[in-house]
């Protein structure tokens, strides 16, 4: 079991997913896939964070790996993107305890001037690594008697997420977030049906 | 159309494997159209990127020559060895499957033109990019074969208690087992005829056999459930570490964090399951030279896999891991069946009723229903509670 990110987000008042800080674990990817690996984690990250209603959580499944999201009642909003193998629970709970934390880092105020990316939240890269083995990062972890697994929103496709009408390959197309070599990443790994990257 | 670009790309391939012998990875660039006047090779910190449209035509360039050469076309009679060697590179690196190139290079060792450990490199390279390329599996085998000919070939030349022609493959196992023991302590075996041979090719399989199970676990670090890259472990274990117990207890050691990380691989389970199966057959040598016991191995195995499936529910290969292990534990003597059920109706519910006048298999079948059934009240999970059951169900039909 793997997990490849932890973001925290702000949802917008536009609805919009706006990244405050994150860190990736990129080690298992290919040397050369791992810029547009990046740009996509954040990519869904956004989507995601944009598609899911305020104080709500949702897990979603994306070939073997599975995104969990929360938007918290003030709009800030956690996302870890982990493989299908990755407790759920434990998932959650990294990402209550990481919203939590995080105005300690950055107060409310400033969340929606702050430059996107920029907020200084160096424990994310303790986080990523000590939970990797979420058996010995639960144990640290006292919140999680509070979370109710039944609460979680299941889908079984990012597709399943986006409104009526949205396509995803549309969606990709006009990002700005992703670079030109990662959309044709998208589109040929795509066409060959491929399931080298997240997406 | 035949392109012109085929003989600069290998050309230009070729030189990127001597700027950098060291290449450990690589892959296809997403480039489907050449779009500038450059090499489509990127090379960076030995890792090799190729554009995907020259792929495309290096490939088809490089399988029509080797192809040819096979089958003695008259416009590709007479190619140089090393070129021979660079072909097949070519086409084994985008596609593995050709089993037609990896005989060509079978043939290319044969002849002295390409050195087993180069060969051994270069598939670990295919690996990286191929996790589970049944022929590359196949072919590391044959390469394996042949350094395990040369130690023994020239071992029996050296070694005069070994010079009478093995009779049974045990024979020669423990033989193999003597090599290893003398590397360190008898420098002097060396001085003997073909001594320093036998030396140097026990040496090199002793060094690549370790590498081997490296290249193994990162294949199944690659592409889960990868039965081809657990199976060739097996393979590897037998043959070129003929299953010595030491061995078996430490692979038993060093998997178990693995799958303990991969809950749903069953191929890794499988692989546990098979050093159990060895470590059953070796049970008495077992228990005198290392004063393990299998029933506490088998125990110890039993508490790990429960721990497992509570902790990552879901997962149905934990299941089958658990069913293996109860089976194993009733195949145990009635005396070890005893030790057995001792440890464990320490944790047993006292409203569940055992009876002990039933016989030894029975009564241990139905403590295991009873520790299945006394967990799955914990969880409310539909799917665990569904491999619960037919847990149960299979116990039952025992």
């Amino acid at each position: 079991m793997k997990l490849y990110s932890i973001a925290v987000l702000l949802k917008t008042p536009e609805g919009k997913g706006k990244i405050l800080a994150s860190k990736n674990e990129l080690a298992s990817f290919g040397y050369f896939q791992r810029a547009t690996v990046n740009e996509f984690m954040t990519f869904t990250s956004k989507i995601l964070v944009e598609r899911t209603a305020t104080s709500s959580r949702a897990s979603v499944k994306e070939q073997e790996y599975i995104c969990h999201v929360f938007v918290r009642s003030d709009n800030l909003s956690g996302v870890v993107i982990a493989d299908h193998e990755y407790p759920q629970r434990v998932a959650h709970t990294l990402i209550s305890k990481v919203v939590e934390e995080f105005p300690e880092k950055c107060p409310k105020p400033q969340w929606s001037s702050v430059v996107e990316n920029a907020v200084q939240y160096p424990e994310l890269t303790d986080y990523l690594r000590k939970y990797q083995n979420p058996k010995e990062a639960d144990a640290m972890t006292k919140i999680q008697s509070e979370l109710d697994e039944t609460k979680i929103i299941l889908h079984n496709t990012i597709e399943a997420v986006l409104e009526r009408g949205e396509k995803l390959d549309d969606l990709v197309e006009k990002s700005e977030g992703l670079s030109l070599q990662s959309k044709t990443f998208y589109k040929t790994a795509k066409k060959t049906n491929q399931c080298c990257v997240i997406l | 159309m035949a392109d012109s670009r085929g003989p600069r790309l290998l050309m230009d391939l070729n030189n990127a494997f001597k700027r950098d012998p060291l290449i450990d990875e690589y892959d296809i660039l997403p480039v489907v159209e050449p779009k500038h006047n450059r090499s489509p090779f990127i090379l960076e910190n030995h890792k090799l990127g190729v554009e995907a449209w020259a792929v495309k035509v290096l490939l088809k360039y490089s399988a029509n020559r080797l192809i040819g050469w096979r089958s003695r076309s008259p416009t590709e009679k007479f190619i140089d060895p090393q070129d021979i060697c660079n072909l097949s590179r070519a086409v084994l690196l985008f596609n593995p499957d050709n089993y037609t190139a990896w005989n060509i290079r079978k043939e290319l060792i044969d002849s002295g033109a390409l050195t087993l450990s180069d060969d051994l490199a270069f598939g670990a390279l295919v690996l990286s990019k191929h996790p589970k390329s049944p022929e590359t599996f196949i072919h590391r085998r044959w390469l394996f074969q042949q350094l395990l000919d040369h130690c023994l070939s020239s071992s029996s030349g050296s070694n005069s208690s070994c010079s009478a022609p093995a009779a049974s493959n045990e024979e020669v196992l423990v033989n193999m087992e003597g090599i290893d023991v003398d590397v360190g302590a008898h420098p002097e075996v060396g001085i003997r005829l073909n001594g320093a041979f036998a030396l140097e090719s026990s040496r090199l399989l002793k060094s690549q056999t370790i590498c081997e199970l490296q290249v193994c676990t990162q294949a199944a670090e690659k592409y889960p459930c990868n039965y081809h890259a657990w199976s060739h472990r097996i393979w590897i274990i037998k043959h070129c570490l003929n299953c010595s117990l030491q061995v078996l207890v430490s692979e038993l050691e060093t998997t178990r964090s693995w799958t303990s990380n991969h809950v749903s691989d069953h191929s890794g389970f499988h692989f546990r399951q098979f050093l159990l199966r060895e470590l059953h057959n070796k049970r008495s040598r077992l228990q005198s030279s290392s004063s393990k016991d299998f029933t506490s191995l088998l125990q110890a195995e039993m508490d790990f896999i429960i721990d497992l499936i509570y902790s990552y529910p879901n997962h149905e290969a934990m299941w089958y891991h658990r069913r293996f292990i109860f089976h194993e534990l009733l195949k145990l003597d009635p005396t070890q069946k005893r030790t057995m059920q001792q440890m464990n109706t320490t944790n047993i519910e006292p409203a569940f009723n055992i009876h002990y006048n039933e016989p030894l298999g029975t009564q241990l079948i139905s403590q295991e229903i009873c520790n299945v059934e006394s967990s799955k009240k914990s969880t409310s999970n539909e799917l665990d509670q569904l491999l619960a059951k037919n847990y149960v169900r299979w116990l039952q039909s025992l």
